[in-house]
C-alpha cells in the first residue's frame, strides 16, 4: 500500500521553482530515503507532505499529494488533522522550552485534552529508549538534554498521537557517529509500526536504513527504486555519478 | 621582517578607546550614586531633628506638611493614590499591550506590521503634558457625561491615560520578546498540529516569558513614575479612594505640585525629598524584582 502519492507536484518560492513536476509513490511501514546534493529540494518536498512549507507566504504549489487516500491541498482538509497524522522531526533537535514530560505530552494536550497523559508519556519514552534514563527527571527542562537525547525526545513526542507517517529531515546531522547509529537503530524498530520518510545527506546512511530510495536533482526526482538496486545498479547515469561521488 | 612585538605606539589608540569606554561605564554608576547622594542630602535634615516619626510618615493618611499649627506628613493616602491609578492602568495596559504584541508578531502581515509599529512609536513619543491636556479637556467632560460623576478628574481618568502611555512600551518590547523566540519552536508546535492560538499560549508565551515580564515591568515603571499627566488628570484630593471615580493625589504629583511652594531647607521641603526617596525605593524594588524574575526564569528555562 502507498501512504503518500505525489502527482505532478511543482513548487515555487516566489519566482524560483524548487520542485519540478515531481511524481512519487511512497510505501507504508518501511523506511524511504530521499537523497541528493545540497539544494536539490529534498527538504522542500518533505516539508510539503505536512504543508509546513506553506508557512512561507511566497510559496506556491501546483499538483497533487494524496496522503492516506486524501488530497491534502483540498480546502476541506484540516491542517491540524494532517499534521497529527504526519509527524515531523527536524534537522536541529528542537524540543520546546518546557519540561521533558510536557514535550511528550504536548500533542495529547492540544488534540485530546482529556486523554490519560502519564501512561502515554511513559510508553513514548520507552519506545525511543529514554525512559530508563529520564524517568526521575521528567520535570527538568528538555533543552538541558544532550543533543542525541533531544532528538530522541523529538521523535518520542510524535508517538502519543499515533501518527501514520513520520518525516525526518536530516535527523542525525547535528549528532556524532555513535548517536547517529543509535537513532538509525531506533528508526529501524519504529518502521514496523510507522511509515518513515527520511531526508539524508549521507548516502551511507540511506543505504544502511532505507528499503527504498529516491534520488533528487535540481528539483526533480531522477530515480526511484529499492535501495540496494539504486546503489548497485542505477538506471540513470546521473544517479550513478552521484553515488560514485563524482558530484554533490 | 617586521618584529612580532608591538610597540606602545601601535597600541596607543586601543588603550585610548578602552579608557573612554571604561569612563562611560563608570560615569553611569557615578551618576546613579550622585542622584542618591543628592536626594538623601536634601532630606537628611529630618532625621536628627527628633520629632520625625517614620511610622507616621508611612502609615498616616493625613498630608498637610505646610501647616503651622500641626504639620501632618502621612503618605499613606498618596501611596493609595499612586497604587490605585497604577493598578487600574496596568489592568488595562497589560492585556492590551500584550495583545498587540502578540498580534504584531504572530498574526499580522508584514506591511501592516510596519505601519502599526510606526503608529505605536508615535504614541510612545507623545509628551506626558499632552496626555495631561487630553485628560483635562477631553476625558474630563467625557467621564462626567458618561458616569454622571461630579468631576472627571479622578482615578479612572488618570488610569486610562497611564494605560495609553504604557501600552506602546509593553507592545513594542513585548513584540521584540516574541520575535526573539526561535522559529524552530514555532515549527515544532505547528508540525505537531497546534492551532495558531495553541501555539501562542502553549509555546510562545512560555518561551518569551522573561522578555514579556520585562516589558510589563517597564510599562509599570513608567506608570508609577509618571508625573505630569496624573498631576493634571487625577484631581487633587488627598484621601484613600473608595471608587474609581474618586479624585486622588499621587506621590509624584505631590512632589511636582508642592516643591515650588516649599522654601528651600524648610521642613516641608525636606519632607518632599523624603517622598522622593520613598518613590525611588518603590521603583528600585520593582526593577530589582524584575531583574530577579527575569534571571531566574532564564536559568530555569535553559
Ligand atoms: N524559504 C525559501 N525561500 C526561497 N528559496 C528557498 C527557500 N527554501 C529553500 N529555497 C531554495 O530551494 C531550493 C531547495 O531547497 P531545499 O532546502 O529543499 O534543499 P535541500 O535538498 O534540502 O538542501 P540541503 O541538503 O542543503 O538541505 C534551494 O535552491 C534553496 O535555495
Ligand atoms: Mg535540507
Amino acid at each position: 500500500m502507498n501512504c503518500i502519492e505525489v502527482d505532478g507536484l511543482s513548487l515555487w518560492y516566489g519566482d524560483f521553482q524548487a520542485l519540478r513536476n515531481v511524481s512519487v509513490r511512497i510505501r507504508e511501514r518501511q523506511i524511504t530515503a530521499l537523497i541528493g546534493p545540497s539544494g536539490c529540494g529534498k527538504s522542500t518536498l518533505l516539508r510539503t507532505f505536512n504543508r509546513i512549507s506553506q508557512r512561507d507566504a511566497s510559496v506556491r504549489v501546483e499538483g497533487s499529494i494524496r496522503i492516506l487516500g486524501e488530497e491534502i491541498f483540498s480546502p476541506e482538509v484540516s491542517l491540524i488533522a494532517l499534521r497529527r497524522a504526519v509527524g515531523m522531526v527536524f534537522q536541529r533537535p528542537n524540543p520546546l522550552p518546557i519540561s521533558i514530560f510536557e514535550n511528550v505530552a504536548f500533542g495529547l494536550r492540544i488534540h485530546e485534552p482529556d486523554a490519560a497523559v502519564e501512561a502515554a508519556v511513559e510508553e513514548a519514552l520507552t519506545a525511543v529508549g529514554l525512559w530508563e534514563d529520564l524517568r526521575f527527571r521528567l520535570h527538568s527542562p528538555a533543552t538541558e538534554l544532550a543533543l542525541e537525547q533531544q532528538q530522541r525526545l523529538c521523535i518520542a513526542r510524535l508517538l502519543p498521537l499515533k501518527p501514520e507517517i513520520i518525516l525526518l529531515d536530516e535527523p542525525c546531522s547535528a549528532l556524532d557517529a555513535k548517536a547517529t547509529l543509535a537513532i538509525e537503530e531506533l528508526l529501524g524498530r519504529l518502521a514496523a509500526e510507522y511509515s518513515i520518510v527520511i531526508v539524508t545527506h549521507s548516502m551511507a546512511q540511506a543505504r544502511r536504513v532505507s528499503a527504498e530510495c529516491f534520488f533528487m536533482l535540481l528539483g526533480e526526482v531522477v530515480e526511484h527504486g529499492p535501495t540496494e538496486q539504486l546503489f548497485t545498479n542505477p538506471r540513470d547515469a546521473r544517479t550513478g555519478d552521484y553515488i560514485a561521488g563524482r558530484f554533490g | 621582517m617586521k618584529p612580532l612585538r608591538r610597540s606602545i605606539f601601535d597600541r596607543l589608540p586601543e588603550i585610548l578607546i578602552e579608557g573612554v569606554i571604561r569612563l562611560c561605564g563608570v560615569s553611569a554608576i557615578l551618576l546613579v550614586f550622585g542622584i542618591f547622594f543628592f536626594v538623601f542630602r536634601e532630606a537628611y535634615g529630618l532625621l536628627p531633628g527628633g520629632d520625625f516619626r517614620l511610622g507616621h510618615f508611612l502609615f498616616d493618611t493625613h498630608w498637610n506638611p505646610a501647616s503651622q499649627s500641626g504639620p501632618a506628613y502621612g503618605t499613606l493616602a498618596l501611596l493609595a493614590g499612586t497604587a490605585s491609578v497604577t493598578l487600574l492602568s496596568m489592568a488595562i495596559a497589560i492585556p492590551f499591550g500584550l495583545g498587540s504584541a502578540i498580534y504584531l508578531s504572530e498574526f499580522c502581515v508584514p506591511y501592516r506590521r510596519e505601519t502599526l509599529k510606526v503608529v505605536i512609536e508615535i504614541l510612545a513619543a507623545i509628551p506626558s503634558v499632552v496626555w495631561g491636556f487630553i485628560g483635562l479637556m477631553v476625558m474630563n467632560p467625557l467621564i462626567i457625561a458618561v458616569t454622571g460623576a461630579p468631576i472627571g478628574l479622578n482615578i479612572l481618568n488618570g488610569g486610562l491615560l497611564l494605560a495609553l502611555m504604557s501600552i506602546p512600551i509593553i507592545a513594542s518590547l513585548g513584540e521584540d520578546a516574541l520575535k526573539a523566540v526561535p522559529d524552530s519552536y514555532r515549527e515544532a508546535g505547528l508540525a505537531l498540529g497546534a492551532s495558531r492560538w495553541q501555539l501562542v499560549y502553549r509555546v510562545l508565551l512560555p518561551a518569551a516569558r522573561p522578555g514579556l515580564l520585562a516589558a510589563v515591568l517597564l510599562g509599570l515603571g513608567r506608570a508609577v513614575g509618571e508625573t505630569m499627566a496624573v498631576l493634571m488628570a487625577t484631581g487633587h484630593s488627598v484621601h484613600v479612594p473608595t471608587s474609581v471615580l474618586d479624585s486622588v493625589r499621587t506621590l509624584t504629583a505631590t512632589i511636582a505640585a508642592e516643591l515650588g511652594e516649599a522654601s528651600v531647607g524648610s521642613h516641608h521641603y525636606q519632607l518632599l525629598f523624603l517622598v522622593g526617596i520613598y518613590l525611588l525605593a518603590i521603583t528600585s524594588a520593582f526593577n530589582l524584582a524584575a531583574d530577579f524574575l527575569v534571571r531566574g526564569r532564564r536559568r530555569s528555562s535553559r
